[in-house]
């Protein structure tokens, strides 16, 4: 269970101050596929990366299964982060010069696992996201885009995370790849019992989440 | 391990540029090993030819030379003086004279006058036939040097040369006995041996001991207490040469300077801390240019490591967002990044210290003949350096001269060297990687990844 409570995020702005999230509170149930919609600039990156300890609130409190994690830093934040959340971006962000299946095993590698079983784990991973055998050793730039979303979503599942976060996960893939790589998501969701928030702005992907939030300068719009 | 195969292969994501910091690194690293190397043998050098000064200071009345020429004798004012300087752990005193045979001594030079010699008699007979037959007059003999000393046993320090005693024994230095030791040649001139008497201004000497000086004017020599010689030449309390030797080399300096103020500028005072600095001068410039060469390069590496490592982490400030966000710690993060700096600079340094050992000996021979050629041109005129060195060793013997030949050092290059390159590569790589470091630690991934 994500328990969202009362956060804001100010960022300070040339002489004053934006408020990017105001007094934001919202639940979501675990092996749920949430959806995040709202206009540009309405703060949705803002709460995402809060939900990923990537930023801290200004205020309130963010939950997961009981633990406030909006407190967290040094080594104890490096291993959350690495433990229980899974990041998937816009532009895929996979490491150019390792190979489809290097990227995949290196969130692991940083959590301790043995070669063999990073190497089993993330063959497993590419075929379930639906990469076939023999693009595992190429490298991201011999990949297409739907491709290399596929190759982050496996890198995001690796550690076995309790919370997936994906910005804009298909804005850089056509709507029929868009809506495969969204399908894989929900299902993901399902099988692993895990939550997955997206932020998008695609109402047509949004209408395929199970819940669907949607953000206006900051708040929850009702 | 990983993390280090990953920051190698991060070497050649830019071929190039890793090509071109690695070149750079080649050259500073073969550069600061020669400049160490030239340091090192030219230190070497220093300390050894400070090790064999002597810590002898001879003082001599000004404008005498040797055993030759004028000057006032030494008081034994001065004498007692010299001894009451500080840091004088002892003082020999000697006095230079000479007998000329028939009418000072019964003993006949083993020196034949030869052509040379033929000269001084014709000048001095007033002849002016440039024309004049070569034969000598059978009438002229070279006369005999006789030296008193009041320490036979040190008389090496005394202007003669390495002493040995072939036979019999030396004389006590404070007695004014007629004991006396004489040269090889004059012995076999005169027929003596140990335990055979001779003249010597009117007064009848026993010879105690022969001596081999290793030349031919100091085997015709005669050595006695120095009293002796005063009391039979009627010069008492005068001596041509005084003998301090200072209790340490460290305070050579300080004994030559005090005696100088003491005494004034009627005497002469040398030692060899002033030929040994003469010679050392070239030395002592080779020495500061490798040092500041060797910081300048090593300060340059750093320089070029930093700026390529800064490059790099801002050109990758995306990537270190996303390794921060999927769980990487700063220190892996950074570890990754020194890797691929020790690669580069490891790299370098087995080119440069390749490089370097070859290069080592012929810079420092550059460094050498550079150096000891603008001293002669600049500082002593024709001869120079090699002139005052010449002149230095053959007053002290054939051994000065080798320690002081600066020419004669060597790049000595051992497999250390290897190692000395890698420490200086890694050192290099450690300094310059720090401050990027420092910028990857401060990468927030949320900035980094809005900002896409
Ligand atoms: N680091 C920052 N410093 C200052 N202002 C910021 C910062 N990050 C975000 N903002 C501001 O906060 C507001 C919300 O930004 P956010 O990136 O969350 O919007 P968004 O909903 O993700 O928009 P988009 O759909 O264009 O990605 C914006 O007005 C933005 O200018
Ligand atoms: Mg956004």
């Amino acid at each position: 269970m994500l328990t969202v409570s009362n956060i804001t995020k100010e960022f300070p702005s040339g002489d004053g101050i934006v408020k990017a999230v105001s007094n934001l509170s919202f639940k979501v149930e675990n092996g749920t596929f949430a959806a995040i919609v709202g206009k540009s600039g309405s703060g949705k990156s803002t709460v995402l990366n809060m939900l990923g300890t990537l930023d801290a609130p200004t205020s309130g409190e963010i939950k997961v299964d009981d633990q406030v994690i909006n407190k967290l830093s040094g080594s104890k934040l490096t291993k959350y982060r690495r433990q229980k959340i899974g990041f998937i971006f816009q532009n895929y962000q996979l490491i150019p010069n390792l190979t489809a299946i290097e990227n995949v095993m290196l969130p692991m590698e940083f959590n301790g696992l043995p070669k063999k079983q990073r190497l089993e784990r993330a063959t497993e991973l590419l075929l379930m996201v639906g990469l076939t055998e023999e693009k595992h050793r190429r490298r991201p730039t011999r990949l297409s885009g739907g491709e290399q979303q596929r190759v982050a979503i496996a890198r995001a599942l690796t550690n076995h995370p309790r919370l997936i976060l994906a910005d804009e996960p298909t804005g850089n893939l056509d709507s029929k790849t868009g809506k495969v790589i969204i399908d894989l998501l929900r299902d993901l969701a399902r099988s692993q019992d895990v939550t997955v928030i997206a932020v998008t702005h695609d109402t047509a992907i949004a209408k395929l989440a199970d819940v669907q939030f949607t953000l206006k300068d900051g708040e929850l719009e009702k | 391990m990983e993390v280090v195969i990953r920051g190698v292969r991060n070497v050649f994501r830019n071929a190039t540029r890793s090509l071109a910091v690695v070149l750079i690194l080649t050259v500073v690293i073969c550069f600061s090993l020669v400049m160490l190397i030239s340091l090192r043998a030219v230190n070497n050098k220093v300390d050894s030819v400070q090790s064999s000064i002597g810590t002898t200071i001879t003082i001599s009345p000004a404008g005498s030379r040797g055993t030759e020429g004028g000057g006032e004798p030494i008081t034994t004012d001065d004498i007692a003086k010299i001894k009451a300087t500080p840091h004088v752990s002892s003082v020999i005193t000697s006095l230079a004279d000479r007998a000329v045979t028939g009418t000072d001594t019964n003993l006949v030079s083993a020196i034949d006058p030869g052509t040379l010699g033929q000269r001084f008699n014709r000048n001095r007979s007033g002849s002016t036939n440039s024309n004049a037959p070569a034969a000598p007059p059978a009438t002229l003999k070279l006369p005999i040097t006789v030296t008193g000393t009041s320490d036979p046993s040190n008389i090496q320090v005394q202007g003669i040369s390495t002493v040995t005693l072939t036979s019999g024994k030396w004389f006590d230095g404070a007695s004014s006995a007629n004991d006396a030791v004489i040269g090889t040649t004059l012995a076999t001139k005169n027929t003596l041996v140990v335990g055979s008497t001779f003249t010597l201004h009117d007064a009848t000497f026993t010879v105690v001991g022969i001596e081999d000086a290793g030349n031919q004017f100091a085997n015709n020599g005669v050595i006695i207490p120095i009293t002796t010689l005063q009391n039979i030449t009627t010069q008492a309390g005068q001596v041509t040469s005084v003998y301090a030797v200072a209790d340490n080399l460290s305070n050579l300096s300080d004994v030559q300077t005090a005696l100088t103020s003491s005494l004034g500028t009627k005497v002469d005072i040398t030692s060899q801390i002033d030929q040994a600095n003469q010679a050392l001068q070239p030395l002592q410039n080779i020495q500061s240019i490798s040092l500041y060469s060797l910081i300048g390069a090593l300060v340059a590496g750093t320089v070029i490591i930093l700026l390529t490592m800064v490059m790099i982490v801002r050109e990758r400030r995306k990537e270190v967002g996303v390794l921060k966000a999927i769980g990487a710690s700063n220190f892996l993060i950074s570890t990754q990044f020194m890797v691929e700096s020790f690669t580069m600079s490891i790299i370098g340094a087995v080119a440069g210290t390749i490089a370097g050992v070859f290069l080592s000996t012929p810079v420092l021979n550059a460094l050498l003949n550079n150096a000891s050629a603008s001293t002669a041109s600049t500082a002593a005129g024709p001869g120079g350096f090699g002139g005052a060195a010449r002149g230095f060793a053959s007053r002290f013997g054939g051994q000065a001269a080798s320690a002081f030949n600066i020419k004669s050092i060597q790049a000595n290059v051992g497999w250390n060297i290897l190692g000395y390159g890698l420490l200086i590569a890694l050192a290099i790589a450690l300094i310059g990687t720090l401050f990027p470091t420092l910028l990857i630690t401060r990468v927030r991934p949320a900035d980094v990844i809005r900002g896409e």
